[in-house]
């Protein structure tokens, strides 16, 4: 029996600039989207777990040095990209809108075959049901 | 209507689950499509030709809950004056969705899980078993994890419903696939009551695809046949919208006071036990990359990263199991 043993992540993006339009925002979260549906399968190989098997406390716990590297991994990958545009090596602005979807889609598609399960939002629309 | 309207990419997976014998669980917000997920997988099954019947488990107190599940035999209590067939044994060799089953009561349960386990049941006030022939497939509207997380809900059983789950998300994460529903909608009901309706005008469709729709794909069925009966012209228009909708959005949501997504985008993610922290690191990287490169593609600056958080669940908590 598989067991809730997970780490779940959640990145929060924002406009770079303040000025940006939230509607390029909007474009970037639709593409997201496009990859929305899940498929969880768990296969039963045995009798549920016993309380022994389970005495362990289930509370979420942040994994503080994983989300340190992880948010200087992302930063450094945006900061990278800010500095190739900046000195002219990057791809200009407004280009290849298609390319850079396919570019997504491919890596969450990759992801996803890996296992992995990304929703878009989904975080934010279950905490804001979830209020009174 | 076409299925794959409602559940786009998903009904690959449902036609290559739904031969299987296995319990399914389906996950979704109200109004995403959950019942009628659970017959299209009974109607592609060996199945079909036997019942396909839904039991509300939030409907019934625990006492009633159990005689509606597992039938009663005569003189089981006071007033028991007959035997009475419970719905385990009306779905025969159909299939049975437990509908709400976050909302069983803790004590059925327990007698949930022997009967998915030993596929056999016992009616109350009954000691004679009867075997289980039907296939089960549960639906839940809130993720079922949290129900096991704050005790309501027996890790056991949801272990045994869980061996294939589908989620569905909710119509607002999935705003591309609104037209396709729509025009689907427009040309059942339209069929059927108003021959003299070709379609619904793009200030229409414009108000349609931005409502946050919190009643999902039942409420835009509703809406859309709502509209054609109203309708004076060949098109849906705007004003053939019912309020609410016309409101909130050329409003910009506005009077709901919750808050909105438009500033940032949140991923969830939940990466497999064996991922190491490397192909976190790796997964996260490349992820954000490309959706900046889109960000840029666009016209944009490029995205910045508010906050990544990580947590483990480390397993069940022994108080909550029985």
């Amino acid at each position: 029996v598989s067991k809730p043993r997970k780490r779940r992540i959640v990145i929060r993006l924002t406009n770079r600039q303040k000025e940006d339009p939230q509607a390029i925002l909007a474009a970037v979260r639709v593409a997201l989207r496009n990859v929305d549906v899940q498929l969880q399968i768990r296969t039963v190989e045995g009798p549920p777990p016993t309380p022994e098997e389970e005495a362990e406390h289930t509370r979420r716990m942040a994994q503080e040095q994983l989300e340190a590297a992880a948010m200087s991994a992302a930063a450094a990958q945006l900061e990278s990209n800010a500095q190739k545009l900046r000195s002219g090596q990057g791809a200009p602005a407004g280009t290849d809108v298609p390319k850079a979807e396919a570019t997504l889609w491919e890596r969450m598609k990759k992801l996803m075959a890996k296992g992995w399960q990304i929703t878009v939002g989904a975080v934010l629309d279950w905490a804001t049901k979830a209020k009174p | 209507m076409a299925e794959e309207d409602i559940l786009g990419a998903l009904m690959e997976q449902v036609r290559r689950v739904a031969p299987q014998e296995t319990t399914v669980l389906l996950t979704g917000e109200t109004g995403t499509g959950k019942t009628r997920l659970a017959r299209l997988i009974h109607e592609l099954s060996p199945r079909r030709a036997e019942p396909f019947l839904v039991v509300d488990c939030g409907a019934l107190s625990a006492g009633q809950m159990e005689s509606e599940l597992f039938g009663q035999a005569r003189g089981a209590f006071t007033g028991a004056d007959r035997e009475r067939q419970g719905k385990l044994a009306a779905a025969g060799k159909g299939t049975l969705l437990l509908d709400e089953i976050n909302l069983l009561p803790l004590d059925v349960q327990g007698q949930l899980l022997r009967a998915v386990e030993e596929r056999v049941f016992e009616p109350v006030g009954s000691a004679k078993s009867r075997p289980l022939r039907a296939r089960l497939i549960a639906a839940s509207n809130v993720p079922l994890e949290q129900e096991v997380e704050a005790g309501r809900f027996r890790p056991d059983l949801f272990y045994r419903l869980n061996v294939i789950g589908f989620l569905l998300p909710p119509l607002r994460l999935r705003r591309q696939a609104i037209r396709a529903l729509a025009e689907s909608f427009l040309q059942e009901f339209a069929t059927r009551n108003r021959p003299d309706i070709t379609g619904i005008s793009s200030e229409a469709m414009r108000l349609l695809e931005k409502y946050d729709w919190p009643g999902n794909v039942r409420e835009l069925r509703n809406v859309i046949e709502r509209s054609v009966a109203l309708c004076a012209g060949p098109e849906v228009t705007s004003q053939d919208l019912p309020e609410p909708i016309r409101m909130a959005v050329d409003g910009a949501s506005s009077g709901s006071g919750l808050p909105t997504v438009e500033d940032e985008i949140v991923l969830e993610i939940e990466v497999p036990d064996d991922a190491t922290d490397e192909d976190v690191l790796e997964g996260v990287r490349e992820l954000v990359d490309a959706a900046d490169q889109l960000h840029r593609a666009h016209g944009g600056h490029g995205l910045k990263v508010e906050s990544i958080e990580v947590t483990e669940e480390a397993g069940i908590p022994a108080e909550v199991l029985p």
